[in-house]
């Protein structure tokens, strides 16, 4: 499975990337991207099957590439790796059409229970 | 004195910081110098309408402490900035990722939402944030100890 993550903070790709790992989500290709904007021209050129995108970057925020994707046709299975976890927020994601939000910090608990009915 | 946003204890500091820093330590801490020659860090956290709101203050130790643990740096990276009160760029980005996980701090169901504005070191703080440090409503200041780095302080305010 083909599966992007989409953060401004290296640090914080890294940690994803590890916690996939603990939560047991190993063997993917995981590609990455620093902001909306670059991920939005490699999603829809590398056509990843997951994207797990951070909320608040710089350039494009998640919610503008969530809603560019979709004007767009892409499909493309997309979840959030945010700070943003208010109700109000979790409402505006899941009305773009996010599978899931995954609050920052985060567990690989939490990561297994979002990401299970995602994930080969 | 009422505050626009909930402040967090150090239950709630060590229950959300502790997921990013495992065996974290966090307790009542005194208040701490926010001044130019600190060498202290500030995240300013601003409201959906773009009006400064919160801010979460952390001092150089502690912006060492925790900037190069988030990326696993050698713990004398950090003692190294600590003792410079300089941060390389990779420390900033992460601090700035600590700042920014730290709005949860502020936050809950019921609150207004906030988010991180920008991450200011102490000796190039703009008007904004001088503005929120003088006009704070609510102040709580921690100790940290984050495992194999070392402690150091933050505080959080808000107006």
């Amino acid at each position: 499975m083909k599966i992007m993550i989409v953060d401004d903070s290296a640090a914080m790709r890294m940690i994803v990337k590890k916690t996939l790992r603990q939560a047991g989500f190993e063997g993917h290709e995981i590609s990455e991207a620093e902001d909306g904007a670059k991920a939005l021209a490699a999603i829809q050129s590398s056509s990843p099957d997951l994207v797990l995108s951070d909320w608040n970057m710089p350039n494009m925020t998640g919610i503008e590439l969530l809603e560019k994707l979709a004007a767009a046709g892409v499909k493309v299975k997309f979840g959030f790796v945010t700070t943003e976890a208010t109700t109000d927020m979790r409402t505006r994601a899941t009305s773009a059409g996010a599978k899931f939000l995954i609050s920052k910090p985060f567990t690989p608990e939490s990561f297994k229970e979002a990401l299970g009915p995602h994930i080969n | 004195m009422a505050t626009a946003y909930p402040m967090p204890d150090a239950a709630k500091v060590k229950q959300m910081l502790g997921l990013l820093f495992d065996g974290l330590e966090v307790k009542p801490g005194k208040k701490f110098d926010i001044v130019p020659p600190s060498g202290c860090w500030v995240g300013l956290y601003v409201a959906d309408n773009g009006a400064p709101v919160a801010a979460c203050v952390v001092d150089v130790a502690l912006a060492a402490n925790a900037s190069a643990a988030l990326s696993m740096l050698p713990p004398g990276v950090a003692k190294d900035a600590a003792k410079s009160k300089d941060l390389t760029d990779v420390m900033i980005a992460n601090l700035r990722e600590i700042m920014n996980i730290c709005t949860r701090l502020l936050m809950n169901d019921g609150s207004a939402h906030l988010r991180l504005a920008e991450l200011y070191p102490s000796k190039a703080m703009p008007a904004d944030v001088t503005k929120v440090l003088g006009a704070v409503q609510g102040r709580v200041d921690f100790e940290l100890t984050v495992p194999k780095y070392g402690p150091g302080t933050m505080a959080v305010v808000s107006t």
